[in-house]
């Protein structure tokens, strides 16, 4: 057999290598939910939210090539709405998250139109700029409306049907499950979204304006409509994040989030589908690891041995990574694996008669390994 | 001599430019209905520019009428619906989308029906991009990559294919190839094609009629033949 193994799209032997892939995501799962502690859970549940706004941001940056350094802004947004909702107004906390992707997404349409007229360092300047102003917002919110420093965060009660009772326990094991099925609805929008016409029409945005634009693509409506999605998706793991948090303050979504959630699409590798979610478990247990090793740096000379040198240096491993990988793990894992089997997509059907309009709809015969 | 006829595209007192600044001042030209129609151009001429007016791209004045149609006012989408399609100066392709994927998106404005038949024929006329299927543009040759933006533009079944300047930065044994294709799917076909060159060796070889721009507005046109005999524009663009 010659290499690299050519797998046909949606052979038998494709769909046979992605159950098994799903399955195997799912047993690992299954067994942290029986197993883990739930410190752990919670650490697990962190590393979603955080995969969740680096999938949101890769839709907007790594597929339609716009930066934002503002979605620490829209999960701040959806984190304060929930958490002022459901505890002023005792609202039904998923009323809450669905009032918060809506808020999020206008605010991203608003933010898409200056981005219409800018382009690379100058998107990101006005950008960051929002994520620089949030605070200030977010604090005379506290003063005015809140009048306490912070505000408290959402407490999710498991549904009754989980069997999950409403004790700490119970209530992180409910808070994994419920960040992994956010993340998968997340990642599910923006692969059927990346695998469909417009998905395409994004990434030929990014690639090639002009050349989009005489194809028919309206890039304003694009561009606009690309970043209010992305933003609605950084909801929600805004929204996650005040059910794991037990008060949310002015500093709870600084730029600092923003340059996390960017850090972690790098690390997992831009405008590839697994990229984000990989670099977000990645960035998290690594930031996590130095973390808790800290105190065994201390032998470091001067200010290095008092500063936070786990940040340091999971700055230092990120930035080399980035010279070793530059497409990230995923590309990086993705430009090795070409070399052992690649995907060819299956045979183009026969013009459809004209009496058959569906023919072409169903799906090509599946091939096997050639 | 070519036989009359029917016009397809007419453009009639053209005015375009960039904010403030004006590059076409009035320019004509006509394509017939299954002709090849080259307009020859300085680097700076407006050629380009002409390009991006008719597509719909830059604000115009004027009136540029497409099978009877006026279009002066239409955006970009409408106006690919309408049969024009344009293949950028620089071919434009979607270098991080597979050959597959380019031809797809170049069908954007159109919905369902017939896209994998047409992916079937553009494959049979451009049989290097079948072999390259699933591989991303970015891969691809410069000869190639044209082949691909040609494809691409042809996949949203136009009537009339714009060419922006095609022999760019290509060998001319590529250009060659490149022409005899576009020759074919004229003939062939029955598109309709306008190609703006610089260089105008081959493309008036396949070109039924000939328009010279200069600076904004055109000052020579008539069919390949009489172009080529006219001595001032001999010595700019055929360098002989
Ligand atoms: N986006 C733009 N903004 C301002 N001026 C432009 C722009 N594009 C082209 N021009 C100017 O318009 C003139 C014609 O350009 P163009 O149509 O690209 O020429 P050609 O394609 O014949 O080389 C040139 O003087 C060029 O500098
Ligand atoms: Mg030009």
């Amino acid at each position: 057999m010659t290499m690299p193994i050519k797998i046909r799209e949606s052979s038998p032997l494709h769909w046979a290598l992605r159950v098994v892939g799903v399955s195997a995501l799912a047993a690992i799962a299954v067994y942290f939910a029986s197993n883990a502690a739930p410190s752990t859970l919670g650490k697990i549940t962190e590393a979603c939210t955080l995969a969740i706004a680096a999938v949101s941001l890769n839709l907007l940056l790594g597929f339609n090539g716009q930066i934002s350094l503002g979605h620490s802004t829209f999960a701040g947004l959806a984190a304060f709405t929930a958490g002022y909702s459901v505890n002023a107004w005792h609202w039904n906390p998923w009323v809450s998250l669905g009032v918060a992707c809506v808020l999020c997404f206008a605010l991203g349409l608003l933010l898409g139109l200056p981005a219409l007229r800018l382009k690379g360092p100058y998107l990101a300047l006005v950008t960051l700029a929002v994520a620089f102003v949030w605070p200030t917002v977010a604090r005379k919110f506290l003063q005015q409306t809140v009048k306490a420093s912070t505000l408290k965060g959402m407490r999710l009660r498991p549904p009754t049907w989980t069997g999950l009772a409403n004790n700490r326990v119970d209530r992180a094991l409910f808070l994994f499950w419920l960040s992994l099925v956010l993340l998968v609805i997340t990642y599910a929008i923006v692969r059927n979204l990346r695998k469909s016409r417009i998905g395409r029409s994004l990434v030929a945005v990014r690639d090639n304006e002009t050349a989009a634009a005489v194809m028919g693509v309206n890039l304003p409506f694009t561009k606009t409509v690309t970043f209010g999605i992305s933003a609605a998706l950084a909801g929600v793991a805004g929204w996650l994040a005040a059910a794991q948090l037990a008060t949310l303050d002015e500093n709870s979504f600084s730029i600092l989030t923003s340059i996390k959630y960017l850090l972690a699409l790098f690390l997992g590798g831009a405008a590839t589908l697994a990229g984000p979610v990989v670099g977000a478990f990645t960035y998290f247990f690594a930031d996590d690891l130095l973390k808790t090793n800290a105190p065994k740096w201390d032998f470091l000379p001067g200010p290095l041995s008092k500063g936070p040198v786990a940040s340091f240096l999971l700055g230092v491993l990120v930035i080399v990574f980035v010279f070793i990988a530059p497409l990230g793990l995923v590309g990086f894992v993705k430009a090795q694996g070409r070399k052992l089997a690649v995907v060819v997509p299956p045979p183009l059907r026969p013009a459809p008669k004209a009496s058959d309009p569906t023919a072409h709809a169903s799906p090509a015969p599946a091939g096997e390994v050639e | 001599m070519t036989p009359e006829r029917a016009p397809l595209l007419e453009v009639r007192d053209l005015v375009a430019g960039y904010g403030a600044v004006q590059v076409l001042t009035g320019l004509d030209i006509t394509v017939a209905e299954g002709e090849v129609a080259v307009m020859l151009g300085a680097n700076g001429a407006g050629k380009t520019t002409t390009m991006r007016a008719i597509s719909g791209m830059i604000n115009r004045k004027g009136t540029i009428t497409f099978r009877g149609e006026a279009l002066t006012r239409r955006a970009p989408d409408e106006i690919v619906r309408m049969g024009i399609a344009q293949v950028p100066q620089g071919r434009g392709t979607f270098t991080d989308l597979t050959v597959e994927e380019n031809l797809r998106a170049g069908a954007y404005v159109r919905k369902g029906s017939g896209i994998e038949a047409d992916l079937e024929e553009w494959f049979g006329v451009f049989p290097r991009l079948r072999e390259r299927r699933s591989q991303k543009a970015g891969g691809l040759s410069g000869g190639e990559q044209q082949m691909l933006a040609i494809a691409r533009a042809l996949m949203s079944r136009p009537k009339l294919l714009l060419c922006d300047e095609p022999s760019l930065g290509l060998a001319p044994i590529i250009t060659q190839e490149l022409f005899d294709v576009l020759k074919r799917l004229n003939t062939e076909q029955g598109l309709s094609i306008l190609i703006v060159e610089q260089n105008a060796n081959l493309a008036l070889r396949i070109a039924h009629s000939v328009f010279v721009l200069e600076t904004g507005s055109i000052v020579a046109s008539g069919t390949a033949q009489e172009i080529s005999n006219n001595d001032a524009v001999r010595t700019a663009y055929l360098g002989y």
